[in-house]
Parts: structure tokens; C-alpha cells; sequence
């Protein structure tokens, strides 16, 4: 189920290693404890920058678009942490970025930013630094959930959720973050440069679907934290960028804030969250693929293999059953395909153009629903009822 | 997990003979025709008035207004104010590996400050440059004189010797009262390729960064308006145009833009600028071990037993600096913490004058904006778990 051809192959995972406080500190040793007038040589102190003060209201210097801007960053940026996660070697802590879901004090970040940590710490705004343990993690859509403890209530202060559904490319998209876990709260701006795109998460074997695309920076650190819409609420969590040099190039993706509000009650009540899954593997028809193997129509899911125990194969969907060399645009040589299987061209009313709408499809559905794919076989038309199973887990 | 931070870096943004002989390819392409700008009277900006309201409780704009008016702005600001901006060239003679004098090129950004000449850019811009050249945005080219250097802030004023009419000096703002997600724009020469005009928000503030020749700068502004290299020393603007910050550095692993670009407050401009151009110099107070300290935070204090959660646990003092004379201590011993060496058993300073400092950053910024040296200083110390309140006064940062 990972057949994203000219989706974004080097998407980078946005969290970074960095030497935490005492891995910064580290550095000391290699140098004499005394020395004599010379460039001071410690690296600083990696602390945040003490809020700006703020002083009395002037309001000449910016207009109204500026001081929505700015009302947002001074109600959102209090919900907004830092988060390092320390590994058990110091070697591989790393920092992300995160945001304060509800008042229990659950706070969503990636999964990637939190992968292995044996010690969470959360910093607010404020400088303010707190525990938290993992309550639960989503390989898969790259989520995870943390709990503060000990935290002051009045520290507690939720983001306000949009709904992904409702965004519009070229609407405005604000990020706020902590890039290269050095720039804590730093804000930048863009738009929404495409939605519902479908991208295999460096960490998983299988693809998230409607992910929100942005030009606002998002840099290695940003992953976690949210992408909000002009009225400050959340519409996405950042989490990759597309980039040959692991910085921002202007192509930020975020996980939509619906998938956000199906998965972290899962997590957070549960642990884990079992993925809906039909147990097929496959690729999208396109023109060339469908002259080359003679088949009926230009666009649908070509069934390439059926998982042996997975709910397709119970239900009697057939995957490929002979090799075929092909010629494919962009390739020299020809290039093996399996070929013979089940075409789906629909799933329950949807019509199904390419294997993106049958993972964008399946990522509003529950394990244990049916669904019923529409295929061709043999030249029939056939209707087939699949009861979805729960996702395995990643092979690593 | 990916290691970036190794390679991540502060790059200076002066550029280097490759990137100019660019801007020499294009300038036919780009020159006279948008230079001659007359000067444009006051900007018609829209401004909210006291107290602004959410943006649906100003009836008067429909949105298609509101592009037009944000668009009008952003003429207007490069209109009048891209005519302060200068390209500025330094060539240095260097042996090359045969022993051959080659001339090697840096360009960078900077600004009109005021009509006798004075032009504002940053040092790096400048160091080590045997000549210096400016081309005004009519395309004049004159040669320009250093009048002072502050290394530190990374400021550094030229002047050149023009007719005052033929120069249009930059109105200068207050950076004191920013804010995070006010417009911020940028003009300057990215790349050889002059006043390019870039936009974006103020991402942070009051930030302290650490540059490559480990100088920290204080008080920063963070924009994701592009900042390349080029831009250096070329001004950083608010939506009315008024200069609130010079651009200086950029966070990126590439050498390219990533949006972050960092810029020097404008009221360390103000403060600075009249010196250099009187003196020729900027002098720093300096105690000795900034830079030179832990950050304590509960997690350390409980690991070394320190009898404080927050402040700075001294390591190392220089020699004979004030703070040296005045009997504080440094680090006595090496501790293990893990796989970390600590040096441990200095002074804890938890206070500068009853301000309360949690960060080295915060000691940076109050001897930066506060002091000059000469001053005095009442630090508030931890020694064997006693505290003390240490007068000292403050000397010159030495130069490096």
C-alpha cells in the first residue's frame, strides 16, 4: 500500500538530534579551566530568549492584517511547547515542537519527535520546563500524546481546533514552532499551497492522506507543532518537509487537524490506535499502464497483491498473477509489473481514480465497518463486501 | 533521527567574488530603469487607530480592498525607501597560491543614515576590506571611507562624499515596541541582485544569538522574510517603512534562505551609530565571564547540589577582568555527569543590580542596554552556600 509515484520520496523527518543542556555542556571539557584573555569558547548556553517586554500599546506602526498577526501569536504562543526527548545515550535527543490539546494537559506533538525517548521535557513559552510522560503514539499517522505532570492548571491552555475539511488553498497558514530547537515560539507565515495530498510517512509502510501542504517555513524542530489558520485555530500538525538539504524550501506538509481529532482520543484512551486496513497491495492506473497490460480503463487501482491474512483475501479479491516487463515514461529499461489482479473503481460511493482515494477513503472509516469495492474482473463488473481489520504493525 | 545541528550554522551574509561577478552578468538587465523614483511624499498607509478590533469590525475595506491597500503599501515602502539603500562593495588583495596579488570581492547591503554621507552596514560587510566602494540606487558608484567599527554588534558606518540632494537617508523606527506578527521587509542586494524587495512577519524577538566567531548578538529580530547572503547590512522595515532592524544573519544549513533570518534591533543603531560616527568605537561593558557560565536549572541544581534553582553557575573568568579582580571565583574542580565533564565549585551569580538572571542571555542584554563601562554593578553571588552581594565595576570588553 505504498505506491506513491511522484509523491514526495525525500521527505525529510523534521526532528533533528541535538545536544540537549548537558550535551551542550559537554563541550567544556576540551578546553584548559584557565585561560587568558582570549575569544571566549563555550557554546551558549542553550536557553530560550526571555520574553520581550512588552510595553504600552502603540498602535501607529501596524495595521489591522498586522495586529490579527499579532493577537494570535499572544493567544496561541502560551499553547504552544518545546519539547526535547532524551534518549538513554544523550547521543540521539532530539527537539520538536507540540501543543496543549485539551485541559487535561495532554499534549500533541510526532511521533518521531518523541520515537524511543526515555525522558520527555516540555517547555512553555514561559521557559517554563515540566515532565511528561508518552501516553500514547500512532507510528502510522506519525502522532503522539504526552501528559504533563505537575503542571499548574492556569499553564494549561488548549489550542482551539479548526477543521481540516473546510481549508482552502491560498488561505493564510501560520506556523509556530521550534525550529532547529534553538528558535523556541518563533512564528512564520504563508498559505495553504495544496490539501489532500497522499504521502508515505518516512516511519511507516503505509500512506497518511489529506495532508495540508504549506509555503510558511517549517524547518527541522517544527515537527509537532501547529499549522493555524488566520483566526489562530489549528487546522494541522507539522510534520515533514520536502527538501534536498533538510531545510525549509518552501514545501511545509502537515497532518490535517480531523485525522488529529479521530486518532489522539484513541491514544489517549487506549494507548495505540488501530488503523482500519483492507490488506491489499496495489498501484494507481495510468494511462501507459493501462496500454501496456490491455486493460479496460484509464484510471482506477490495479491490485498488484493480497496479504494472505488480511480481510481482502477473506473476501476473495485477487491480486496479480504474472510478471509483465512494461515500458514506462522516464524509465530506460523496461520495469516488472505484477499484473492480472483485481482493478477497483470504486469503494462504497466513491469512485476510485487512483489508489490515493482508496487510502484517503479508508482513513475516515473504523475497524470492523464493511465497505464494499467495486471492481473489475475478467471484463465483469463485481461488487465485493470487505470488513476492514485492524492495521499490523510496521515490520521494521 | 537526522543530525542536523552539526551542520546547521550562522552564515554571515557578505558575498564572495562568485556571487558579484552575478550581479555583474545581470545589471544591464536591471539597471537604469527603475532608479530614477522621484521621492514620493508620506505613504498612504492604512493604520488602526487605538483600540483595533477583530478585522470583521472595520466595515469600510471588502477584501479585495484589503489585498489592493496591503500591495499599495508594499509600493509604497520600495518606492521611497529602496532609494536609502546602497550596494556596497569591498575588495581586499590577497596572495593567491602562486604568490600573485588577486584582488577578492565581498558585497553586502547597507542604508543612507543621514545627508553628510554617513552609510549604515554591518561590519562583516566590511572587515578586512582594503577598499571600499558604494553604488547609490541611481547607480553611482563612489568610494567610501569607514568612519567606525563596532565588531560586537556587528554595525560598522561608511561614509561617502556626495551631494547631499543625490542622497535620501532612512527614516529611523524603535525597535522597543515590535511585535511578533507585524509585517517585516526587507531591501538589500541578495545575491549581488540590488534592492530586492522581500516580505514576511517578525517571527521572534529579543532573541541572543550565537554567530560563528561564537559573538553573541543581543536583542535579535527573527523574520521568515528571505534573508540571503547580500543582504547584509541592508534594512529591515515595518509596514510604514521605518527602519527597525539591519539584517545580519541567517540560520540555515545551506547558505540559502529558510526563513529565518535574523536582523540588529534599530535601538542598538541609535545607541551605537552617534559613537562611531563621533569616535570611531563602541565601548562594551564587560565583567569577564559572560559567556563563561552554566544556566542552572532544577535538573543540574539537583545534580550538583547547588543551593539555587535558577541563575549561572560561573566556570571559567579571564584573567584580569574586572570580575577577576574583584575575587570572584571560577570552576575549582572537574565533575562526571554522565558522560559530560562539569566544571564545578564556582560562584553562583543569581542577580545584576536585584534583576533576577535565569540566562547568560539576560546578562548579555542588561550590560548591553543598560551599561557602559565605569559603571558600577552589584552582583548577587552564592559562595559556600552563602550569599553575598559583590560591587564591582564594569571595564571594557577587550578587543579580540
Amino acid at each position: 500500500m505504498s505506491t506513491n509515484r511522484g509523491n514526495i520520496h525525500t521527505a525529510i523527518r523534521i526532528a533533528i538530534s541535538l545536544a540537549a543542556l548537558l550535551g551542550a555542556m559537554g563541550c567544556i571539557c576540551s578546553f584548559p579551566t584557565q585561560f587568558i584573555k582570549s575569544t571566549p569558547t563555550l557554546p551558549p548556553t542553550p536557553t530560550l530568549a526571555p520574553a520581550p517586554t512588552v510595553q504600552p500599546e502603540r498602535t501607529s506602526s501596524w495595521d489591522a492584517q498586522e495586529q490579527q498577526l499579532i493577537d494570535l501569536y499572544k493567544r496561541v504562543g502560551p499553547s504552544v511547547v518545546s519539547i526535547v526527548a532524551e534518549r538513554e545515550n544523550h547521543i540521539e535527543d532530539s527537539s520538536g515542537s507540540g501543543f496543549i490539546y485539551d485541559r487535561e494537559g495532554y499534549v500533541v506533538t510526532n511521533f518521531h519527535v518523541v520515537e524511543g525517548a526515555s525522558r520527555v521535557i516540555v517547555t512553555f513559552a514561559d521557559e517554563t520546563e515540566v515532565k511528561a510522560d508518552i501516553v500514547g503514539t500512532d507510528q502510522d499517522s506519525d502522532l503522539a500524546v504526552l501528559r504533563l505532570k505537575d503542571v499548574p492548571a492556569e499553564k494549561v491552555k488548549p489550542v482551539e481546533l479548526g477543521d481540516s475539511s473546510q481549508v482552502q488553498v491560498g488561505q493564510r497558514a501560520i506556523a509556530i514552532g521550534n525550529p532547529f530547537g534553538d528558535f523556541a515560539q518563533t512564528m512564520t507565515m504563508g498559505i495553504v499551497s495544496a490539501v489532500g495530498r497522499v504521502i508515505r510517512s518516512p516511519n511507516s509502510q503505509f500512506s497518511n492522506a489529506e495532508l495540508i501542504q504549506t509555503d510558511a517555513a517549517i524547518n527541522p524542530g517544527n515537527s509537532g507543532g501547529p499549522l493555524l489558520d488566520s483566526r489562530g485555530r489549528v487546522i494541522g500538525v507539522n510534520t515533514l518537509i520536502h527538501s534536498t538539504v533538510r531545510q525549509s524550501s518552501g514545501v511545509g506538509l502537515a497532518i490535517p487537524i480531523n485525522t488529529v481529532k479521530q486518532i489522539v482520543p484513541a491514544l489517549i484512551a487506549h494507548g495505540y490506535y488501530p488503523h482500519p486496513w483492507l490488506g491489499i497491495r496495489g498501484r494507481s492506473i495510468e494511462y501507459w499502464l493501462a496500454e501496456g497490460l490491455n486493460l479496460p480503463v484509464q484510471q482506477g487501482a490495479l491490485v498488484t497483491s493480497v496479504e494472505p491474512d488480511g480481510p481482502s483475501k477473506a473476501a476473495g479479491i485477487r491480486g496479480g498473477t504474472q510478471e509483465v516487463l512494461l515500458d514506462v515514461p522516464g524509465h530506460d529499461e523496461q520495469v516488472p509489473f505484477t499484473a492480472g489482479g483485481d482493478i477497483i473503481v470504486g469503494i462504497d460511493d466513491q469512485v476510485v481514480d487512483n489508489f490515493d482515494d482508496i487510502v484517503t477513503y479508508l482513513q475516515n472509516t473504523e475497524v470492523g465497518q464493511t465497505v464494499t469495492l467495486k471492481i473489475l474482473r475478467d471484463g465483469q463488473e463485481l461488487e465485493i463486501n470487505v470488513e476492514l481489520a485492524e492495521r499490523p504493525k510496521n515490520k521494521d | 533521527m537526522i543530525e542536523l545541528k552539526q551542520q546547521a550554522r550562522w552564515w554571515g551574509l557578505g558575498v564572495l567574488f562568485g556571487l558579484l561577478a552575478l550581479a555583474c552578468t545581470l545589471s544591464p538587465t536591471i539597471a537604469p530603469t527603475n532608479i530614477s523614483l522621484p521621492p514620493s511624499p508620506t505613504p498612504v498607509v492604512v493604520v488602526v487607530t487605538a483600540t483595533p478590533g477583530p478585522l470583521e469590525a472595520q466595515p469600510t475595506f471588502s477584501p479585495e480592498q484589503l489585498v489592493d491597500i496591503e500591495e499599495q503599501l508594499m509600493i509604497e515602502v520600495y518606492d521611497r525607501v529602496s532609494q536609502a539603500v546602497v550596494h556596497i562593495t569591498s575588495r581586499a588583495y590577497v596572495y593567491s597560491f602562486f604568490y600573485e596579488v588577486v584582488p577578492q570581492e565581498g558585497s553586502g547591503s547597507g542604508f543612507v543614515y543621514d545627508q553628510s554621507g554617513h552609510i549604515i552596514t554591518n561590519y562583516h560587510v566590511i572587515e578586512g576590506a582594503e577598499e571600499l566602494e558604494v553604488t547609490l540606487a541611481d547607480g553611482s558608484m563612489v568610494h567610501a571611507e569607514v568612519v567606525g567599527a563596532d565588531q560586537y554588534n556587528d554595525l560598522a558606518v561608511l561614509k561617502i562624499d556626495v551631494a547631499p540632494e543625490k542622497l535620501y537617508p532612512v527614516e529611523l523606527g524603535s525597535s522597543a515596541n515590535l511585535r511578533v506578527g507585524q509585517r517585516a521587509i526587507a531591501i538589500g542586494n541578495p545575491f549581488g541582485l540590488d534592492r530586492t524587495l522581500t516580505t514576511g512577519v517578525i517571527s521572534s524577538l529579543g532573541r541572543v544569538i550565537e554567530r560563528a566567531n561564537n559573538r553573541p548578538l543581543a536583542e535579535v529580530i527573527q523574520t521568515d522574510a528571505a534573508i540571503n547572503p547580500g543582504n547584509s547590512g541592508g534594512p529591515l522595515l515595518n509596514s510604514l517603512g521605518q527602519v527597525i532592524g539591519v539584517n545580519t544573519a541567517i540560520q540555515s544549513p545551506s547558505g540559502g534562505s529558510v526563513g529565518i533570518g535574523f536582523a540588529v534591533p534599530v535601538d542598538t543603531v541609535k545607541r551605537v551609530v552617534p559613537e562611531l560616527i563621533a569616535n570611531g568605537r563602541y565601548p562594551h561593558p564587560w565583567l569577564g565571564f559572560e559567556g563563561q557560565v552554566y544556566r542552572i536549572t532544577p535538573t543540574l541544581a539537583e545534580a550538583l547540589k547547588l543551593p539555587v534553582e535558577k541563575g549561572l553557575l560561573i566556570a571559567r573568568l579571564y584573567q584580569d577582568s574586572p570580575a577577576h579582580q574583584a575575587g570572584l571565583r571560577g570552576a575549582d574542580r572537574r565533575l562526571q555527569v554522565g558522560r559530560n565533564v562539569i566544571l564545578v565549585g564556582g560562584d553562583i551569580v543569581t542577580a545584576i543590580d536585584d534583576v533576577p538572571l535565569e540566562s547568560s542571555d539576560q546578562l548579555t542584554i542588561y550590560l548591553e542596554t543598560q551599561k557602559l563601562p565605569g559603571d558600577q554593578v552589584i552582583l548577587t553571588l552564592w559562595r559556600d552556600g552563602k550569599e553575598i552581594k559583590q560591587p564591582l565595576y564594569l571595564g571594557e570588553r577587550p578587543e579580540e
